[in-house]
């Protein structure tokens, strides 16, 4: 210390510039039990919820390991889509929707969905009970919170639509603010008149709030149902690793079939498996699994099983309102040939 | 200076060096006029003149920092021999560095030129004894008054100088008093630092007071006016000045200085002579 | 006695903002409870606190990662820093090739850039990394060219005819001129340093302040959310305080020098009412009155 301080302008040049040295030697310890696993990796949609439990079940029960897999869970980023993500390569996996999936396939992107996480549609629209509006049709010019995806407007203008009332989807884009995700502040505060929920997550949160809502469900105004969310690869990792698809898709199948089974173990689990603090309250947890683990294979022949018709139907629609743009922003002539956006081969 | 021995070494020739600096758009400014002057070992030489004559521009030039126009610079004979790192400077305001002590201070110069630690502290304390400055080695800038911190400087000026010392008008920025407290000082020492030194000063009585030799320069550019021997005994008190003899020297110096022509005592009997005697015709 | 009088000036100097902090959370709180204010829009401090101090654990798990990414980044800054400062000030010709390039980095907004780091560099922490770095680096790069280029010409001179090379030069002259300068740099550097990790956190992250904001903003707790920015306000503030520190035992010199310069320049009111006082009783005799003056019903005691 004497010396330090006899010399300090030495000192404090020499510390200043081994500081980085010593301070990034001091983090980059991995992990070396990991080295013979491949490593794969997920990409999150949103923050970690029940959407994600098998994932994470199978990742904290060791299936993932046994099948000899590495596999890390991406953090979800409001500024990065996990289709792009996957579509470049820098993840492998990841957790997407048919809608994304069809509009990044016409543009060019080879993204495949192996998996449909849950086989209906369990998303709406909700509105607050006293805002008195009971109908989709009296929708019609109010404000919308919107997440920014394109398809939304044409989504939801044919919501109306059927319901009765009359838009079109720039009407609905000139009232749409982004909101990203706070739906239930926005909604409570009155500075949107209605959101785009998945009744299985924000649906019981809403409830456990204290929030009395009126809910629209898609897929029972004129919009054909569809799967929300799906796990989609590349093309690419397809031709060349798939193999380790195959094995994804088992432990992660496993998982999956596992939340069905035990719904509160399984919330326990994801629970557990997140940093603090991701989940304010583990009884929405809890709840919301118990919903959604009906919900997961309800009708299939087993959990992640994709249907032709699910994706003909919904992508047609879109197709059909003009709206499926190509890279260069043009509206596509030709219908897209649905059958390549999926595949369940890799479903064990 | 010793009369009595053998003729002494020399430390430093300049043989008509002259300087000019080129103007973007001006004629050329001419600084120096074909200086010459001499010191021996051991000598304290003066150079007094009005400002802006020039006389910084000689030190810097000697200390080896710029190169004369004309003329040459032999430093012990040997006019190839380098300058930079052998003289040393001692420039108007101290430049003590502010993160080091009294003595770090001191032995800055020998430490650039080399010197070992361990030897550099131990002669800079040496001559911080020698100059009563023994209690404030480890004392910062700061906490020094502005006569002790010029004598840390002269202190480094000793050390950085084999033979050689410029002093740039090393009292010009202190105080009346101080000034008068620190010239006494370096007659007090002078004896026993072995050492020459070229002083630039605008005090007449302070040029003679200090030195064995006066030059005195013209206004710009610069020409030497007087060369003069200063035959005052060593060693010398301050109170000196108040010696007929100092009186004569100054006189003479300073019509030099005002007139840019040396005029002994007796040329200027001569000239009152002759100025009364035309008005009386 | 000495302790004492240092821990008096403390808390003088600090009471002023500590009060009106005082004041405007209460006008906080009492705007809250009378308007019935959501707290879901905004929380009273009260809230805040209870709420905050009740997740201690949960903001604990995360505040190690901003830490970690804030001194990493931080340092890399400083090494960045220093290097481009240093190339600035010995080689002009670089120096103005790299300068513009350099205030160019800083007008990228970090949400523009924040994807294109994460497409890079993955989702590890380095990503967050390079975003402290690259907030952090520039005021301490133009503080210390500063520092550099404002050496005394003088003082140059003087170690040239000591036959100093430029490289000693700089090493002994130069350099340690410019390190005034060049902690000012560093102090700015450190209270933006959090922010950016914080940033960097938000865009995406597992663990970290910012990506916690984000998951206490999912669940509707506002009142955590204003905790997590106040925890990080305190760790810039923290940041802030540690460079200070350190700046005052590299540099007592330069600390020495100048408070007595300031103590003498600019006396406190009290010592100037003191200083007052005392040269108005020198001018005039003093008087002891006998009786009390008319104006008053009852006498008084004057004080010298």
């Amino acid at each position: 210390m004497k010396t330090l301080l006899r010399r300090p302008r030495a000192s404090a040049w020499i510390l200043a510039a081994l500081l980085p040295l010593f301070l990034a030697s001091c983090g980059s310890n991995t992990s070396q039990g990991t080295q013979n696993l491949t490593a794969v990796s997920v990409a999150l949609d949103y923050t970690p919820n029940t959407n994600h439990t098998g994932i994470y079940v199978a990742q904290q029960k060791g299936w993932y390991q046994q099948q000899g897999l590495n596999l890390s869970i991406l953090p979800y980023s409001a500024n990065v889509a996990p289709e792009a993500l996957v579509a470049s390569g820098k993840a492998d996996f990841a957790i997407s929707y048919e809608e994304s999936v069809t509009t990044a396939r016409v543009t060019g992107e080879d993204l495949v969905s192996i998996a449909a996480i849950i086989q209906h549609n369990t998303s709406g629209l909700a509105v607050r009970a006293d805002s008195g509006i009971s109908s989709p049709s009296q929708l019609a010019g109010k404000v919308y919170g919107s997440f920014d995806d394109p398809f939304e407007p044409y989504v939801i203008s044919s919501v109306i639509d059927c319901a009765g009332g009359s838009v079109t989807p720039a009407d609905i884009k000139k009232t749409s603010p982004v909101i990203n995700d706070d739906g239930l502040a926005s909604l409570q505060t009155k500075k949107i008149d209605y959101v785009w929920i998945y009744y299985g997550w924000e649906g019981i949160e809403f409830q456990r709030a204290g929030l009395k809502f009126n809910y629209f469900p898609i897929s029972s105004y004129c919009v054909p149902d569809y799967y929300t969310p799906v796990l989609i690869t590349s093309g690419a990792f397809i031709k060349n690793h798939p193999d380790l698809v195959r094995k994804f898709m088992a432990a992660t199948s496993q998982g999956y079939n596992y939340a069905i089974a035990h719904p509160d173990d399984a919330a326990n689990i994801l629970i557990n498996a997140v940093p603090p603090g991701t989940f304010d309250d583990a009884g929405l947890v809890t709840a919301s699994q118990e919903y959604l683990s009906k919900q997961y294979a309800l009708g299939a022949p087993k959990w992640g099983y994709q249907t032709l018709q699910k994706w003909t139907d919904y992508p047609h629609f879109l197709f059909q309102t003009g709206n499926l743009a190509d890279a260069n922003g043009n509206p596509v002539k030709t219908e897209p040939d649905e059958s390549q956006f999926f595949t369940n081969q890799f479903l064990p | 200076m010793n009369v009595s021995s053998p003729p002494a070494p020399v430390a430093l020739t300049v043989e008509g060096v002259s300087k000019a600096f080129p103007q973007r758009g001006k004629p050329v400014l001419a600084v120096l006029d074909h200086i010459s002057l001499q010191v021996a070992a051991g000598e304290f030489v003066s150079v007094v003149g009005p400002s802006g004559s020039g006389k910084s521009t000689l030190l810097s030039i000697i200390a080896g920092l710029d190169d004369p126009t004309e003329g040459s610079i032999a430093l012990e004979g040997d006019p190839n021999a380098p300058r930079l790192g052998q003289i040393g400077y001692m420039p108007q305001r101290d430049l003590l560095l502010p993160w080091r002590n009294a003595l770090d201070n001191a032995l800055a110069g020998i430490q650039v030129q080399g010197v070992p630690r361990r030897e550099a502290r131990q002669r800079a304390h040496a001559l911080f004894e020698q100059f009563g400055l023994a209690d404030f080695e480890r004392s910062y800038p700061h906490e020094l008054s502005g006569g002790m911190r010029q004598r840390v400087a002269f202190a480094r000026t000793v050390l950085a100088a084999r033979n050689l010392m410029l002093l740039d008008e090393p009292f010009g920025a202190l105080d009346a008093l101080t000034r008068l407290a620190m010239q006494r000082w370096l007659l007090d020492i002078w004896g026993q630092l072995g050492k020459a030194a070229i002083l630039v000063t605008h005090d007449p009585e302070e040029a003679l007071l200090l030195a064995d030799h006066v030059y005195v320069f013209s206004a710009r550019p610069a020409r030497v006016v007087l060369s003069l021997d200063v035959a005052l005994p060593r060693p010398r008190q301050t109170e000196i000045v108040g010696s007929p003899v100092f009186a004569r020297l100054k006189g003479r110096l300073l019509r030099a200085l005002l007139t840019g022509q040396d005029i002994p005592l007796e040329a200027l009997a001569l000239q009152e002579q002759e100025a009364s005697q035309e008005v009386a015709l | 006695m000495k302790l004492l009088r240092a821990v008096g000036r403390t808390c003088a100097r600090v009471w002023p903002p500590v009060l009106l902090l005082a004041l405007l959370l209460a006008g906080w709180q009492l705007y809250v409870q009378a308007g019935n204010i959501d707290p879901l829009i905004l929380p009273a401090p009260l809230r805040i606190i209870t709420a905050s101090i009740a997740s201690r654990s949960t903001f604990a798990a995360h505040i190690g990662t901003t830490l970690y990414e804030t001194l990493v980044g931080l340092a890399a800054a400083l090494a960045f820093g220093m290097l481009t400062a240093t190339i600035i000030d010995l080689s002009p010709f670089l120096g103005r090739a790299i300068y513009p390039l350099l205030v160019a980095s800083q007008a990228i907004p970090i949400v523009a850039i924040a994807p294109l780091l994460i497409f890079s560099f993955g989702f590890g922490l380095l990503p967050k990394v390079i975003v402290v770095t690259l907030i952090c680096f520039f005021p301490i790069t133009v503080s210390m060219a500063d520092g550099l280029r404002a050496t005394d010409p003088e003082l140059i001179k003087l170690y040239r005819t000591f036959g100093a090379s430029e490289l000693v030069i700089f090493w002994r002259v130069r350099l340690p001129h410019a390190l005034p300068s060049f902690f000012s740099g560093l102090r700015i550097a450190a209270t933006y340093a959090v922010v950016g990790a914080f940033l960097g956190e938000y865009v995406s992250a597992i663990y970290g302040l910012g990506i916690l904001f984000s998951y206490e903003e999912h669940s509707f707790r506002t009142d955590l959310a204003f905790g997590d920015v106040i925890i990080t306000a305190l760790l810039s503030i923290a940041l802030f305080a540690l460079v200070s520190v350190i700046e005052r035992i590299a540099l007592p010199w330069y600390y020495a020098g100048r408070e007595r310069d300031w103590h003498e320049a600019k006396p406190s009111a009290r010592r100037r009412r003191a200083l007052h006082k005392h040269s108005q009783g020198a001018d005039q005799p003093v008087t002891i009155p006998t009786e009390p003056p008319h104006e008053l019903s009852t006498p008084r005691k004057e004080t010298l």
